[in-house]
């Protein structure tokens, strides 16, 4: 009985290894192409290691990008950029607008924030054409403007930060009121703080989602200089032809910032996952 | 009084920008779909002539197909696999962390950087990956990413007309990376899922007798009914607006047999310069996808 125990959870942890190398090995694959030499690459039976690392395939994928006419450090800085201040955005008007609906009283809050829900039924790819129309109109094509104002209002960081704002004790925010402490302040000295965790998760994915937004930057930006880090790497990728040793190293560094955000963030990140249902 | 505008005040930021870039724009899709030729100098007002056309061209059910193999390819697999996988967690294996934060990776990866590396892991050579592996045992090569041609025409040799041949191996790549790159979030759902089970019910099901599998399949799938609702609801809209994957590792066959919805309305617009077009296959697309968010949304009360 207990030998037949023990084979069953063998079993079950080779399930379990089987599927993080179904997960990890293009990661590995990727890392190992990018530290191979060209003719290594170009094996007809690949190598699973490269004989010796290659680590000047990075610097060289920079540099092959710039004769091309992407400028892959500036795209980094571009993508940086564009994500924090999205992040920083969206956490200032989910903040705003879920306290509003969370904690004040004023007329018609239900059926505002009905509305405020509407969008949520509205897809991103549905009206891409038409906002890429407006973005013309407001004459922000091609400027970061473009790239950050329309993300920094997220109804489901409103509709997810009003349910802890509403959970609040309100006998808190009644005696606050008592002692002369505006709404204004209790937001931020109270209401803020015992977020934190949600604020935290919120700001975290929205800077993911930014930093790995692509079509958006495709839309609405042309010149090399705005370019982001997504979408300097899709036109390295198209353009760099079959030396997969630069496009695997160009590939690491922009999967880089985000693991190690990840890895130092995991709980937060599956903490946030588990809170989406 | 004075409290309320105050309130609005805090609203206004956020309305400002959600009525600028989701509502006006809603609106301007589907007043753009009743025109022709609009943005040019002989724009005229058509009524549904836009939406006439799209439906009688046959290109729309032709993206809409392509959708739902796509769809019908990665949920089940996905679903079921990630299942398994929670169920497999919930035991508190050891090395349960390390697991889960592998199997969460490529969920957080860009997907435009992960979709390269998969495009060159299917590479139409031996010098790919999968092709040297596959022709280690005797198959292939075979031409993934670039291959026009259906897995059931592979398979069997015969093509049928009217995506009858099933999805082309092309797509089928792409859904591959789908369902690498989904499965691990999937494994978080339904772990928290599974965390909310109590005990008891276990305990009590093993003390009537019950087997692992019983448990399994009398217990744990039932329980996980919503879930998996839910799952359905947020995979299938994913497989309509699934974009950068497929313009990244088929962008040979985006135009042909990788071209869902979202496919083919931004290629109406790129290609063709046909905004009206395009805007009236975004609003079928809203039709669509309005009816499964209203779904999703049902999940959401059900909950609370």
């Amino acid at each position: 009985m207990k030998i037949r125990k023990g084979m069953f959870n063998l079993f079950l942890h080779l399930v379990l290894l089987a599927g993080a190398v179904f997960c990890a090995l293009p990661f590995f694959w990727m890392i190992s192409t990018s530290l191979k030499t060209s003719p290594e690459v170009n094996l007809t039976v690949p190598q699973f290691l490269p004989q010796k690392a290659q680590w000047s395939n990075y610097p060289q994928a920079i540099f092959r990008a710039a004769t091309i006419g992407v400028p892959f450090i500036r795209c980094f800085a571009n993508s940086a950029l564009v994500a924090l201040a999205v992040t920083l955005g969206v956490l200032l008007t989910s903040v705003l607008t879920a306290y509003a609906f969370g904690m004040m009283k004023f007329p018609a809050k239900n059926i505002l924030f009905l509305l405020f829900l509407t969008p949520m039924m509205i897809p991103f790819e549905v009206t891409l054409i038409p906002n890429f129309i407006i973005i013309q109109k407001l004459g922000w094509y091609d400027s970061y403007l473009a790239l950050v104002i329309p993300w920094t209002a997220n109804v489901f960081s409103i509709y997810f930060l009003r349910r802890i704002f509403e959970r609040m004790d309100r006998e808190l925010y009644d005696a606050a009121r008592v002692d002369g402490c505006g709404d204004f302040r209790f937001l931020w000295s109270v209401a803020v703080p015992m977020a934190k965790p949600a604020l935290v998760t919120i700001g975290l994915y929205t800077f993911l989602g930014s930093w790995n937004a692509f079509l958006w930057p495709l839309m609405v930006t042309k010149s090399p200089q705005l370019s982001v880090i997504q979408k300097g790497l899709a036109s390295f990728i198209q353009e760099a032809g079959t030396d997969y040793q630069l496009l695997m190293a160009a590939a690491t560094l922009t999967i880089l910032p985000v693991v190690l955000i990840y890895l130092a963030a995991q709980r937060w990140f599956q903490e946030g996952a588990e809170k989406m249902f | 009084m004075f409290r309320a505008c105050r309130a609005y005040l805090y609203l206004l930021p956020a309305a400002g920008i959600l009525m600028l870039f989701h509502l006006l724009p809603f609106l301007a899709v589907v007043w753009i779909s009743l025109y022709k030729n609009w943005g040019t100098q002989d724009a005229f007002r058509t009524g549904f002539a836009n939406y006439g056309e799209i439906l009688k061209s046959g290109e729309f059910f032709y993206s809409l197909g392509i959708t739902l193999w796509y769809a019908v390819g990665t949920m089940p697999i996905t679903i079921v696999l990630s299942l398994v996988f929670a169920v497999i967690l919930r035991r508190k294996m050891r090395g349960g962390t390390f697991y889960r934060v592998v199997y969460f990776l490529p969920y957080i990866t860009s997907t435009v950087a992960a979709a390269a590396v998969w495009k060159w892991i299917f590479h139409v050579d031996q010098r790919g990956l999968a092709n040297s592996l596959l022709m280690s045992i005797g198959w292939g090569p075979f031409r993934f990413t670039e291959e026009s041609r259906g897995i059931f025409e592979l398979m069997f040799g015969h093509s049928l007309p009217l995506l009858g041949s099933g999805p082309s191996l092309a797509l089928v790549s792409v859904m591959i990376f789908s369902v690498w790159q989904t499965f691990g979030f999937y494994v978080i759902i339904f772990s928290a899922g599974l965390g909310q089970i109590t005990k008891e019910v276990y305990e009590a099901a093993a003390l009537d007798g019950a087997g692992p599998c019983r448990i399994f399949f009398s217990i744990t799938v039932p329980l996980m009914r919503p879930i998996v609702g839910f799952l359905l609801v947020i995979s299938s809209i994913s497989a309509f607006q699934t974009f950068n994957q497929i313009y990244i590792m088929a962008p040979g066959e985006r135009l042909r047999s990788a071209r869902n919805l979202t496919m083919y309305i931004v290629t109406q617009f790129w290609e063709f310069g046909r905004i009206d077009r395009a805007s009236a296959a975004a609003v079928l697309l809203f039709i669509i996808l309005a009816v499964l968010t209203a779904v999703q949304l049902g999940f959401y009360r059900k909950k609370d």
